[in-house]
């Protein structure tokens, strides 16, 4: 919880004093089990300390739509806390054995936190909630987008853009990838070597090198 | 801005005292005017007073993609100066007319301005951040889905969770809401009728009645 971004930049008496202050839930989960239901009023944000969750949309056969992956210290509910219903449009569910730390969603309101760093923790949270928004805004224009190819450009022109570098790791497996811009995973698979022996991009696994940063400029 | 959402719990007083800190000005701009070019390093965020603003990404033909806009309430800016590079992704331009209130970053920061004033000030800001977020996450499972059929009926169950009611009104014209489904508008006016003829659904211009107990229950990926 320490190496959470919500805690980014504080002295370690300051963390100190605020886990102090506010009462923590840790939960442990089983695959499958459920975090946070559809529809539910999210009374807590969670740290993920271990494993791996999911957001997925359920249906009645059974079957879930998974559109989000949650992984070690990503935040859950942190952008429902704010909001004025609070209310979950998905359902939150663990995919391994993880561990989760809850925190009240209002904790940034206890006034026994001293000032300064409660004014500290709404800008960590300002942070979170604002490269939360640029990620989903990227992935909203992958998915306006027709073609694979140009789907695959606009992520990895975000990605490019973001960790400052035309050579990256993704956090991603091909799966998570295909699932993140809408597309099959096996059509992902051939795009992406296609565009290797188009001399585009190299990469390996997770590991990607942007060969031709002005193609991924090229309108498809 | 006084209605904005960024100043939701500021008193008259505690407005105009903001608003006359050196932080905010008022200005206006023609259709075509830059406000911010993709690249540029970002200290400040606009609030739209009136008119329209959009971003749009760059090709390398020149061509562009209108990628959002921005009408009157909103904040174009406001999540990028938060981001750890402040750099803007895309290009921030004018495209009606446009009355612009433009804020410096500074004002989160300040020691000018009173600390509690500045506290309620950006926990406002973070409201703002996290409706943005949420939206855009529905936006997202919307179209996740292939079939229009499909992506109608999530969008609606969605609609349907937020008014808590089967009874809703949608606030944008058919033009806007085939945009924000991604959609070309006459087979949206057609997919609608033929929801309408299967009795899943009543709609009259933006207001919708979802008449089927089970909708939102089914898969409609394969309809």
């Amino acid at each position: 919880m320490r190496h959470s971004r919500l805690f980014a930049g504080l002295a370690d008496a300051e963390y100190r004093a605020i886990i102090a202050e506010i009462p923590v839930e840790t939960r442990q989960l089983e695959p499958g089990q459920a975090l946070i239901a559809e529809g539910e009023e999210v009374g807590k944000i969670w740290l993920i300390t271990k494993g791996r969750l999911a957001a997925a949309r359920k249906y009645s056969d059974g079957s879930l739509d998974r559109v989000l992956v949650f992984s070690k210290r990503d935040i859950i509910g942190l952008d429902l806390a704010y909001t004025r219903t609070r209310i979950s449009p998905l359902e939150i569910y663990s995919l391994t054995e993880s561990c989760v730390s809850g925190i009240a969603y209002n904790f940034t309101d206890d006034t026994a936190i001293p000032f300064g760093i409660r004014e500290h923790l709404l800008k960590n949270i300002a942070h979170i909630l604002a490269d939360e928004s640029i990620r989903k805004q990227t992935r909203l224009d992958a998915l306006y987008q027709h073609s694979m190819r140009a789907r695959i450009n606009i992520f990895l022109d975000y990605k490019r853009r973001k960790l400052g570098g035309t050579v990256f790791d993704l956090k991603m497996d091909r799966e998570e990838l295909a699932r993140h811009l809408g597309v099959n995973r096996s059509a992902l698979s051939k795009e992406l070597s296609r565009m290797q022996s188009e001399g585009l991009i190299r990469y390996q696994k997770r590991h990607f090198e942007i060969l031709d940063e002005a193609a991924l400029r090229d309108r498809q | 801005m006084r209605k904005s959402l960024l100043f939701n719990n500021f008193t008259e007083e505690e407005y105009d005292v903001m608003m006359h800190s050196p932080y905010f000005s008022a200005d206006s701009f023609s259709p075509g005017a830059i406000i911010a070019d993709e690249g540029d390093v970002l200290n400040k965020f606009w609030y739209v007073d009136s008119g329209l603003v959009h971003a749009a990404r760059m090709y390398r033909d020149g061509s562009l993609d209108l990628v959002q806009l921005y009408s009157p309430g909103d904040y174009p800016g406001l999540d990028i100066v938060f981001t750890k590079t402040k750099k803007m992704p895309l290009r921030l331009a004018v495209a009606k007319d446009a009355k612009l209130v433009v804020c410096d970053a500074g004002i989160f920061f300040t020691a000018a301005i009173d600390a509690a004033l500045r506290e309620k000030f950006t926990m406002n800001a973070l409201r703002l951040l996290a409706n943005e977020s949420v939206r855009k996450q529905v936006k997202i499972d919307v179209l996740y889905k292939r079939s229009l059929r499909a992506r109608i009926c999530v969008f609606l169950s969605h609609m349907r969770d937020r008014y808590e009611s089967d009874d809703f009104e949608v606030n944008m014209n058919r033009e806007q809401l085939s945009q924000y489904l991604g959609v070309n508008r006459s087979s949206l006016s057609n997919e609608i009728s033929k929801m309408r003829e299967e009795g899943l659904i009543k709609c009259r211009k933006g207001q919708f009645t979802i008449l089927d107990p089970t909708f939102g229950e089914n898969r409609w990926e394969d309809t």
